[in-house]
């Protein structure tokens, strides 16, 4: 396989996701080039994108994109005020942005590894996710804020796993400044691939750990 | 492996416990009971219960946990009507550049100060200065210290009553 994937790939997963991306891929390529379609992608493109790996593994085993549930989450959330928003899942986030009341503010730190195009993540939300720097998102601390984390892998035997930046933004003197650090997941499937990309993190460093489907 | 360190028989008879069971007698309904007289909001309850005895180190939760369950346990001997607490906020310890921007800082208990105010002598710079060493810290410390106090006005004025 060219190139041509891997950039394509590249380019989506940072300014959706790596999850969002992975689902929308393998629907694609099944659409126009089947189940081998899949496969070779997963054969081209998973070592290097080990969600992309997982979800088109479980794509074969006839595993589709699943319903997005905000619900669950949105209990956690009840009677907050701020919401800052650690990695990127377009899919997920989308639906939950237009669930929270217009007066919860959510702020989406910018830190990723896979340098999107900030500006044109941001335009996506239409003027309703604000953009926090690692310097200054403490700003938005609070007895009636939460913080947010996307994970991968929380149902899975191969261990939890977040991005990076939640590493960065998690530390002692953050997670008591905000009332609930809760993890969201959204793979929902298997890894086979030790996640690069990805951090291994506890479950014990978060309040809360929801599925996101 | 390299001999044992001449001080490491000692160390570990006195510190025999393993990290995974050193807060072994932390039932934490106990503490939330205790805590719900004082924070009524469940969410509320739950951040200052975190803070207490899930963040920090291993022997600050544990020591929170025995010195808030006993003072509870004094608490419940002197029977009593409490009257509502009043007192200071409790700030979050926040990057100093970001202090004021932050609109809701503060942890969802206050320092009571009726104790204290009677205690120092309606003196009020020491007041301030007390309010200060008690609230200040990380908040395995400073939240710590504002639930004593309350539990110590508590008594203070249900003794009072009594007399």
């Amino acid at each position: 396989m060219s190139a041509g994937p891997d950039q394509a790939f590249s380019l989506a997963a940072a300014e959706l996701g790596m999850a969002s991306a992975a689902w929308l891929f393998t629907a694609e390529v099944d659409r126009s080039e089947g189940a081998e379609g899949v496969q070779r992608l997963r054969d081209a493109l998973g070592r290097r994108w080990p969600v992309l790996d997982a979800v088109c593994a479980a794509w074969l085993e006839g595993a589709r994109a699943p319903e997005v549930s905000t619900a669950p989450l949105l209990a956690w959330l009840e009677g907050i005020t701020r919401v800052v928003v650690v990695g990127l899942e377009a899919r997920w986030l989308d639906p939950l942005v237009a669930a929270l009341p217009a007066a919860v503010r959510v702020g989406l730190i910018k830190h990723s590894e896979l340098s999107p195009d900030w500006d044109r993540v941001i335009a996506n939300f239409a003027g309703r996710v604000e953009l926090l720097e690692l310097a200054d998102f403490q700003g938005w601390a609070g007895q009636r804020s939460v913080l947010l984390s996307f994970v991968y892998g929380a149902g899975g035997v191969s261990g939890l796993f977040a991005l990076s930046a939640w590493v960065r933004v998690s530390g002692p003197d953050v997670r008591t400044q905000f009332r609930e650090l809760i993890g969201w997941d959204v793979l929902g499937v298997p890894l086979s691939i030790y996640p690069r990309w990805l951090v291994a993190v506890s479950p014990g460093d978060f309040t809360r750990l929801e599925a996101g489907a | 492996m390299p001999p044992p360190h001449k001080h490491d028989k000692k160390h570990d008879k006195k510190h025999r416990h393993p990290a995974s069971q050193a807060l072994r007698f932390v039932e934490p309904a106990s503490l939330d009971a205790l805590l719900a007289t004082l924070v009524p909001g469940n969410a509320d309850r739950e951040f200052v219960q975190r803070c207490l005895i899930d963040e920090g180190p291993l022997h600050h939760r544990g020591a929170n946990y025995l010195l808030l369950r006993l003072l509870g346990r004094v608490l419940e001997r002197v029977p009593g009507v409490d009257a509502p607490l009043e007192g200071e906020e409790v700030p979050m310890r926040l990057p100093p550049h970001l202090e004021d921007e932050v609109e809701e800082g503060n942890f969802p208990l206050p320092l009571p100060t009726r104790a204290l105010r009677e205690l120092l002598g309606d003196d009020e710079e020491s007041l301030a200065a007390a309010v200060d060493c008690l609230t200040d810290g990380p908040p395995q410390h400073s939240l710590a210290n504002v639930v004593m106090v309350s539990l110590l006005e508590r008594l203070l004025a249900r003794l009072e009553a009594k007399r």
